[in-house]
């Protein structure tokens, strides 16, 4: 993954465990870096061993942490350099899901070695939006679900997200009240 | 010619996000999504020449010369700022459309006031527009990060000269009690003692000496750190300098059963400049590792010269060390391994300080080594060779040579508020039969003079009331105030603070040379004999 998850990680650690320990969870995870560069491009071993060690700090399992991790990206990376990307995507949830795919193929051209999702929106109605997920990875769905989530509570939609079926490519539906 | 592409609104959008429809007199019926959002729809239903101001082809003023264009069409509207509409004019049945995408100056713009659907997905301005943005958010991110490192150095720095201020201080701290135990002991040992109460006080001198050494050492470090360590190069005899400098180590080679092979025949010159208390340090240091760590077999020193550079090497027989050992041995605190401070003490810094010293002399200290077989040190060190007609006049360092005499002439004051050291310095002078009397503090210490006129003053720096410099100052302004045939009253200062500011503030004030505590009867008879 990218550097920017990794920043976004080491701001989730020490917003809840504070600087000092932001420091030995980079150590337990064997990463020498204390600040990561948004666009450099990191092995996903890395990723989970830095998700695993906060994981280890939070006492919780790795997934609960992937998943919170994925809901503080968006905040995140709606606060960071990429804030006018994350604007240009839509100023409404089904705007940004329909763009979702585009947004990754437009930064796949800044970062020709990040391996980008494709996000494909299958429905989308007046209760919902089911959206089809595919990628390289494998494990990082629970990850995708908190990005979802993240993204629910960004554009301020009461809602839930749940996987469709554990069918691939995998599908989530993005539950809403009827607008 | 047929359509070959019937396009739905949406695919139009899709492709020309700032299409125009045109009815057949040149009205506008529909816009895509850049111009909807950006003129709010104000558009629809006026006529479009009086909207937008055609750039290319030039010369297009009014509609029926647009209809006609069939090459490449660049619209500005004035209702939509900032963009730029690049697209062809094509007709279907009894409307015409500007088929045209959206054109940007990536240059010059942020992305805020756009959205994705303003760029068509048939070309890639969305990603040369996001990859301008992104640069320009990267390198902010860089220098964000630049400027936190800078921050964290600066910090650290910090950190780190307020441990080498808190060292120095603690080191002279140290110094003041410890100079009342080794001096105490020096002045027993020269009384009348058992042989068990000989044995425990050598045991009490050998470990204040240990940790006078130490002492020294944190203070060297300090002074390297705040780079405040100068070097004081003067014309010195190589040869002589080296077997001084490594005559103590000679010694404990042979108490351990070691062979010490000294061999310095080299062509280099007698005489060469150098500093020679940083190059006997480094030596000795050296030299003491080799020993500490040589069990049987041999010490071996040699020199060779290339030019102005020498280089002296200490060879031992001991048990090497391991690429590991060697990766750390030149770090501060660090020994080779855990078991090697265990097994044989230390601090760590000897080595450290010897490289560093080697350095600021202008070479370098190494080491080589196989595991089993010893370690070879070798300090090279540019050392050129001293001008010929003063090579005759330099006098070796190494001239400790006591001189016992009743008194020569000399009326002493000790000026000291501290007991130990006033009871120190009087065994020392009684030794050499010299007379001396005691003031414990500067004002005290003035007066004594001006009611004796002593020709020597051992004057401490740190004193309440009045301190050793102001002391100073007074008796000189005292002296330049008087007869100026009456003899100069020769002032050495004595005090643990033995740092360069201090030695410069003792000579300013007026000083005639400066001692540092703990004193030894060889460096104060030398020192006072260097007076007279």
């Amino acid at each position: 993954m990218y550097g920017m998850v990794h920043r976004a990680a080491r701001e989730l650690a020490i917003l809840r465990h504070g600087e000092g320990k932001w420091n030995s969870i980079a150590e337990r995870a064997g990463v020498s870096e204390r600040e990561f560069i948004s666009a450099e491009v990191f092995s996903d071993a890395v990723t989970i061993s830095i998700v695993s060690a906060v994981a280890d700090a939070d006492g919780s399992p790795i997934d609960q942490t992937l998943l919170e991790l994925g809901r503080h990206w968006i905040d995140f990376a709606g606060r960071s350099a990429y804030s006018n990307v994350m604007g240009m995507a839509g100023d409404t949830l089904p705007e940004f899901c329909r763009n979702l795919d585009r947004m990754h193929t437009s930064i796949q051209a800044t970062m020709p070695d990040a391996i980008m999702p494709s996000f494909e929106v299958e429905t989308m109605d007046d209760t919902g939006i089911t959206l089809i997920y595919r990628s390289q990875r494998t494990g990082l769905e629970t990850f995708v679900q908190g990005l979802l989530e993240g993204l629910m509570a960004r554009f301020k939609v009461d809602g839930a997200v749940s996987r469709v079926d554990d069918a691939h490519p995998v599908r989530f539906r993005l539950t809403y009240k009827p607008v | 010619m047929s359509p070959v592409l019937s396009l739905s609104t949406d695919e139009i959008s899709g492709l020309f996000p700032g299409y125009v429809r045109l009815s057949a007199l040149g009205v506008i019926e529909a816009v895509g999504p850049v111009l909807t959002r950006r003129t709010k729809g104000s558009l629809i239903g006026r006529p479009f020449m009086d909207c937008v101001e055609v750039m290319r082809p030039r010369g297009i003023s009014n509609f029926d010369d647009l209809r006609t264009c069939r090459g490449q069409l660049i619209i500005r509207c004035p209702e939509a700022a900032g963009i730029v509409l690049k697209g062809v004019v094509l007709q279907r049945d009894d409307h015409f459309y500007i088929c045209a995408g959206l054109s940007v100056d990536v240059s010059g713009q942020s992305s805020g006031s756009y959205r994705f659907e303003d760029f068509s997905m048939a070309d890639s301005t969305l990603e040369t527009f996001l990859a301008a943005d992104l640069r320009r958010n990267l390198l902010i991110e860089a220098q964000d990060l630049a400027t936190s490192l800078t921050e964290a150095r600066n910090r650290a720095e910090a950190a780190d000269k307020a441990k080498s201020r808190f060292l120095a201080e603690i080191s002279h701290e140290i110094r003041t009690p410890l100079n009342g135990v080794i001096g105490i002991a020096d002045v027993m040992a020269h009384g009348e003692l058992s042989s068990e109460q000989a044995g425990r006080l050598k045991l009490i001198r050998s470990s204040g000496r240990t940790l006078e050494r130490l002492l020294n050492d944190l203070l060297d470090l300090a002074k390297l750190e705040n780079n405040r360590l100068q070097l004081a190069p003067v014309q010195i005899d190589l040869i002589a300098e080296i077997r001084d400098a490594l005559g103590p180590v000679e010694a404990l080679a042979r108490v351990r059963g070691l062979d010490f092979i000294i061999d310095l025949k080299t062509n280099s010159p007698d005489h060469v400049i150098a500093d020679p208390i940083r190059l006997r340090q480094v030596l000795s240091n050296l030299g003491f590792n080799a020993v500490k760590f040589t069990q049987k077999g041999s010490i071996t020193v040699s020199m060779t010269r290339t030019g102005d550079d020498v280089a002296i090497t200490i060879a031992d027989t001991g048990p090497g060390l391991t690429d590991k050992a060697m990766a750390r041995l030149f770090q501060r605190f660090e020994q080779g391994d855990k078991d090697v401070s265990i097994r044989y003490g230390g601090s760590g810094l000897g080595l450290t300080l010897s490289r560093e010293f080697a350095r600021l002399m202008g070479g370098d200290l190494n080491v080589s080594s196989v595991l089993g077989m010893g370690s070879r040190f070798t300090v090279t060190l540019p050392l050129p060779p001293a001008p010929p007609q003063e090579a005759a006049s330099i006098a070796s360092s190494s001239q400790p040579t006591l001189r016992p005499t009743a008194g020569a002439g000399i009326r002493g004051l000790v000026v000291d508020d501290n007991p130990a050291n006033l009871e120190i310095l009087r065994v020392m002078f009684d030794a050499f039969g010299i007379e001396i009397d005691f003031a414990d503090g500067g004002r005290a210490g003035v007066e004594a003079w001006r009611k004796n006129r002593y020709n020597l003053i051992l004057m401490d720096l740190q004193m309440p009331e009045m301190n050793g410099l102001e002391a100073i100052s007074k008796i000189r302004q005292l002296e330049a105030d008087g007869d100026s045939n009456e003899e100069k009253t020769r002032i050495l200062i004595v005090s643990a603070d033995a740092t360069e500011e201090a030695i410069a503030e003792s000579l300013a004030a007026g000083a005639d040379g400066h001692l540092a505590k703990p004193l030894r009867p060889e460096s104060l008879f030398r020192a006072v004999w260097s007076l007279f």
